[in-house]
């Protein structure tokens, strides 16, 4: 005879079974669900002098942090950009702003970025900022970045950064946040939803 | 006796002798001509390279590298007449606080295993063009030479492409 579980077991296992469920659930819930309280006005340094997320108000903007030294993460992300937006029509895509921010601290100028953005977009703008303005954006709209001493390359220095777009609504809320990799369908709807 | 004498249609004598004196010295100190370094024994496919971007100091470049020996073989560096510095990289995934890091960090050796092979991809290994010079819009491929450890090397052209035209 092939031993049975009694009820009691039964029922213990179940409890722990949904136990283990929804203190999963509230663990990701923590993790994700406070999506709303991210994002905010933030003030970097452009070509032109300061800006300010406010200042382009009336435009969606879609934003993005990265490095022009950055050998195929930026130039691909934003390649992968510039085809979804190809996909809007000429109306949608002047009324959507791509802003590139530079987490490179130590090579980067703000002619550099806004020249590196015009490779992709004709109405890109780009910025740079100093640490503690670049802690601050990056910890607002939930990412991070890190720059290391990186001694054997010639650049000297390692940067590292994520690889998301924050789409930022005409009266400068986030909206959302998508990993650079997502399906064309879900980008040009999200971007359609800022307008 | 002026060495020089523009009026001589002939050479003097001494002017001859003087100029074969360069050829004999190379060939007796000369210990052997220059020759190529040995061919690695490697087969090269579908090489790329980004086309720079405007403001970008750097480029990166691909390709599938097969090693067709039967032992492996380590590659430690590469050249190009597309930049100065060119080093190996590769990209790995760090955890940050608020999620995954990208960091492209140098290689020193890689290994391509006996009658194996190695990719070089975007989001993989790559070779990393620093401080790039100036180069025409015009210019289709450019060279790569690579170099293995044991001193052989191997040159091959690369496409110079952009990313809507990558394979």
């Amino acid at each position: 005879m092939t031993p049975t579980l009694s009820k009691q077991k039964l029922a213990l296992m179940w409890f722990l079974l949904l136990g283990l469920i929804s203190a999963s659930g509230w663990v990701v819930t923590k993790k994700y669900l406070n999506f709303s309280s991210l994002g905010g006005d933030f003030s970097l340094l452009s070509e032109k002098g300061p800006l300010s997320l406010k200042d382009l108000r009336g435009y969606a903007v879609v934003l993005y942090f990265g490095y022009t030294s950055c050998p195929d993460i930026c130039p691909m992300s934003l390649h992968r950009l510039s085809n979804h937006f190809a996909k809007l029509d000429e109306k949608e895509r002047t009324q959507i702003i791509p802003v590139f921010v530079s987490v490179d601290t130590r090579g980067d100028t703000t002619q550099r970025v806004q020249l590196y953005v015009s490779n992709f977009f004709k109405n890109g703008i780009g910025l740079i900022g100093s640490k503690a303005q670049l802690d601050q954006v990056t910890l607002q709209y939930g990412t991070n970045y890190l720059i290391e001493e990186a001694p054997k390359t010639a650049l000297g220095y390692s940067v590292m950064h994520g690889d998301r777009f924050y789409l930022i609504d005409r009266k400068g809320r986030l909206k959302w946040s998508l990993p650079s990799s997502a399906p064309e369908s879900e980008f040009i709807l999200s971007l359609k939803t800022l307008l | 006796m002026k060495f020089f004498d523009f009026n001589r249609k002939e050479p003097s004598m001494k002017f001859l002798f003087l100029m074969t004196l360069p050829l004999f010295s190379s060939l007796s100190f000369a210990t052997s001509p220059p020759l190529p370094p040995p061919q690695a024994p490697v087969e090269v496919s579908g090489a790329w390279i980004r086309m720079p971007l405007k403001g970008a100091k750097n480029t990166a470049g691909y390709f599938l590298l097969k090693n067709t020996s039967k032992t492996p073989i380590f590659l430690i560096g590469a050249l190009s007449p597309l930049s100065p510095t060119v080093e190996l990289h590769e990209h790995v995934h760090v955890h940050g606080p608020n999620g995954m890091l990208m960091k492209m960090q140098r290689v020193e050796k890689i290994e391509i295993p006996a009658k194996g092979e190695v990719k070089f991809e975007p989001m993989g290994y790559h070779v990393m063009f620093f401080n790039l010079e100036p180069i025409s819009p015009e210019t289709k491929q450019e060279s790569i030479r690579l170099q293995f450890a044991d001193g052989k090397e191997f040159l091959f052209w690369a496409k110079l492409k952009k990313d809507s035209k990558a394979p």
